[in-house]
């Protein structure tokens, strides 16, 4: 028997920059414009199949924030807006001066802060299933009371079976651990409140293009955020339909082509820089 | 036999719920207020109040309250206003009040002047807890992030120190509060301030910060051999500091029944430890421990001790399993006298908390502390059998006239400037004889 630790289906071996303290895990593959992904609190540690789809059409680096993953939460780590000078940071030390950024679920919400304190350091911004916007009457669902394995099933919609690769991390103990500590993270930035209301003065300033992304049956975060999220940014919000079944908050997982080809269509209609 | 001091605790749980048979049920945060019924509510809450009543008159040391929210497992949500209460209708017991959620208040300030008012209208008969507070309080409170928890209780309980004991007013420049003229009005009358209590399942952290501030490490029960090795490492990190724990320092916390024989005890209380288990204190994991609880390190250690593995799930023991385990004393007086002697000798504990079980008849509960009163606690007092209240000395004097004798010329006299430009003592003022009054240079 082997002592060596559980990997994640998907599992790949990250490639690691240090900034601020931080051995910052991340993903990189493909050429062209440059697009950071920042991912939510699950499925981190792997090379998702939407990766393999949008590096076929771009420079894709797909960053583990602090506390998430295989990358550990500094002592700095406080709040959303420590993340926002951190990212920068990043951009810096991996020499990208302006990013198509994406940000999906609990990383969409902090790539709209990190948009709203760096506007110059976008070329554009596309939110899938966003959390952080304050939508009165419908909160997203409670994901600080709920067990590990019930999480999953909400994530897709009650079919988590089939997307075991996606946020299992090999073992059930490990899956376990992990996704407590990454919970603790997202504590730390959103246990309250759950939202940022700033963002509805903040956002519409921003004047970037902007596309956001939503399921057809969301059961974490209502429609109702993407909505208010296209509102506030002027963007197009586009459903994501699946082939099989409705898509749930675990979109990324279920549709890659389609959200892939929405991505890459963004970053085509942007202008290259000279 | 080693001295101990017995303390019970006297919330009750609002027993008039449904059943939660599922492991994944729960009352911790969301059972519906449907469920809730005024009257049974207030007799609930009325009973604690004749519990203390109790307790003093059968000479335990101390009644004890918690705090508890959004739940029926207690309905007193505020230990502080609980203790007042208890304060105003006792003449003796000691209050305490283990307590109050630092981290639920905006700032400890507020808690600190709590501490001082309880303390004053009790003649200094109030001990304090601190939890960190159960898991099922953050989803509750909106104030208290699970994730910050830990360091904001630290620095808050720092602060409730402070202003309790060093003259104000000063300024504190923390992470957490930043106040200019931090000023505690009235000060707390035991000096330097009021017994505190630190519940802890066993952290370090807990144990570290218990043995750094000399609060008495009020031990959750657990399974025995982490139950001793925590209480090592306690006086441990008590001599670290430079000093020997107390027995007292160290409070047990179980559960005692007593009944005339062994096997009666038994037949009075298997069905009620059964519905408490079951119903009150079976918190699926992620409702015990919201995110950033615990950390990554702590939550393996705990794991890997087998933290609610199937045979370790109290809501699916029998009666001798939860006495096999060491999670209950109970029997006739002699097997509880032995039991509690063997307990507390091998934790080096000098208190016991004990409490009552909640959906006991009230007169079953009373013959069971009565018996526990009479025929137990004398074996672990002086000869006097008199409780620690009884002759532990007062910082408050009881009668005017015992004021009187003790009371020193006041530094500052209440004095005003009247309209002829003469300053007047403003007590002797009326009387035109009066020495104090005199014309200004």
């Amino acid at each position: 028997m082997s002592d060596a630790p559980a990997l994640p289906a998907f599992y790949t071996e990250p490639a690691i920059v240090e900034v601020d303290g931080v051995e910052l895990r991340y993903r990189r593959r493909g050429s062209g414009e440059p697009l950071v992904y920042l991912g939510g609190a699950e499925m981190t540690r792997r090379w998702l199949p939407l990766f393999e789809e949008l590096a076929g059409g771009c420079d894709l680096i797909a960053l583990e924030g602090p506390g998430f993953g295989d990358t550990p939460a500094p002592p700095w780590l406080e709040g959303m807006d420590d993340l926002a000078i951190f990212y920068r940071r990043v951009l810096d030390a991996l020499d990208l001066e302006a990013v198509h950024l994406v940000g999906y679920s609990l990383g969409a919400w902090i790539a709209a802060e990190f948009a709203v304190f760096n506007p110059g350091r976008l070329r554009s911004l596309a939110l899938i299933a966003p959390q952080g916007v304050r939508v009165r009457g419908v909160p997203r669902a409670d994901l600080f009371n709920i067990s590990t394995t019930d999480r999953a099933q909400l994530l897709f919609n009650g079919a988590a079976e089939r997307f075991a690769g996606f946020v299992g991390e090999g073992d059930e103990q490990e899956t376990f651990f992990r996704a407590y500590a990454a919970a603790g993270t997202e504590a730390l930035l959103a246990w309250n409140p759950r939202y940022d209301r700033k963002l509805d003065h903040r956002l519409p300033a921003l004047g970037c293009p902007a596309l956001v992304l939503c399921a057809e049956e969301d059961r974490v975060v209502p429609r109702a955020h993407a909505e208010r999220y296209a509102e506030l940014l002027g963007a197009r919000l586009v459903t994501i339909a699946g082939r099989e079944e409705p898509t749930a908050h675990g979109l990324v997982a279920q549709e890659p082509e389609a959200i892939a080809a929405a991505l890459l269509e963004l970053v085509g209609a942007v202008p290259a820089r000279p | 036999m080693a001295e101990l001091e017995f303390i019970c605790t006297i919330d009750n749980p609002y027993v008039y719920i449904p059943p939660q048979l599922e492991e994944r049920e729960s009352v911790g945060i969301d059972l519906s207020t449907e469920h809730y019924d005024r009257d049974l509510g207030q007799l609930t809450l009325e009973e604690v109040g004749e519990s203390v009543e109790w307790l003093e008159r059968l000479g335990f040391d101390g009644a004890l309250v918690f705090e508890q929210h959004n739940h029926p497992v207690g309905l007193i949500g505020n230990a502080m206003v609980g203790a007042a209460w208890l304060a105003s209708i006792t003449r003796g017991i000691r209050i305490c009040a283990v307590g109050p959620l630092i981290n639920s208040y905006a700032t400890p300030l507020r808690l600190a002047e709590e501490v001082a008012l309880v303390d004053n209208i009790c003649g200094g008969r109030l001990t304090l807890g601190l939890p960190l507070g159960i898991g099922t309080q953050y989803h509750s409170i909106g104030v208290m992030n699970p994730a910050t928890a830990r360091a904001r209780h630290l620095e808050a309980t720092e602060l409730l120190i402070e202003a309790m004991t060093k003259p104000g007013p000063f300024a504190w420049e923390g992470d957490f509060f930043d106040i200019p003229y931090v000023n505690l009005w009235p000060r707390p009358l035991q000096q330097p301030h009021p017994p505190i209590f630190l519940p802890a399942a066993g952290s370090r952290e807990t144990l570290e910060m218990a043995a750094r501030f000399r609060f008495t490490y009020q031990a959750t029960l657990t399974p025995r051999p982490v139950l001793l090795r925590n209480c090592d490492i306690f006086r441990e990190l008590c001599v670290e500091h430079g000093y020997e724990a107390d027995r007292k320092q160290i409070a047990c916390v179980v559960p005692v029944h007593v009944a005339e024989t062994d096997e009666q005890a038994r037949r009075e209380l298997e069905h009620h430890l059964a519905w408490r288990f079951q119903n009150v204190f079976r918190f699926p994991f992620h409702v015990s421990f919201p995110p950033g609880h615990v950390s990554d390190r702590s939550l393996r250690a705990m794991m890997a001790g087998g933290y609610r593995s199937p045979g370790n799930d109290p809501g699916g023991m029998s009666y001798d399993e939860i006495r096999d385990r060491g999670l209950l004393i109970a029997g006739s007086p002699e097997t509880v006298i032995e039991e509690l002697a063997e307990l507390t000798d091998a934790m080096g504990a000098g208190r016991v908390i004990t409490s009552i079980q909640g959906s006991m008849p009230r007169w079953m509960q009373l013959k069971a502390l009565t018996l526990f009163a009479q025929e137990v606690i004398p074996a672990f007092r002086p000869p006097d059998g008199l409780a620690v209240w009884q002759r532990e000395e007062r910082p408050a004097y009881e009668t005017r006239t015992e004021l009187a004798a003790r009371l020193p010329a006041p530094p500052d006299r209440p004095t005003a400037v009247m309209a002829d430009g003469t300053e007047v003592d403003v007590r002797t003022a009326h009387l035109p004889e009066s020495p104090a009054r005199r014309p200004l240079l």
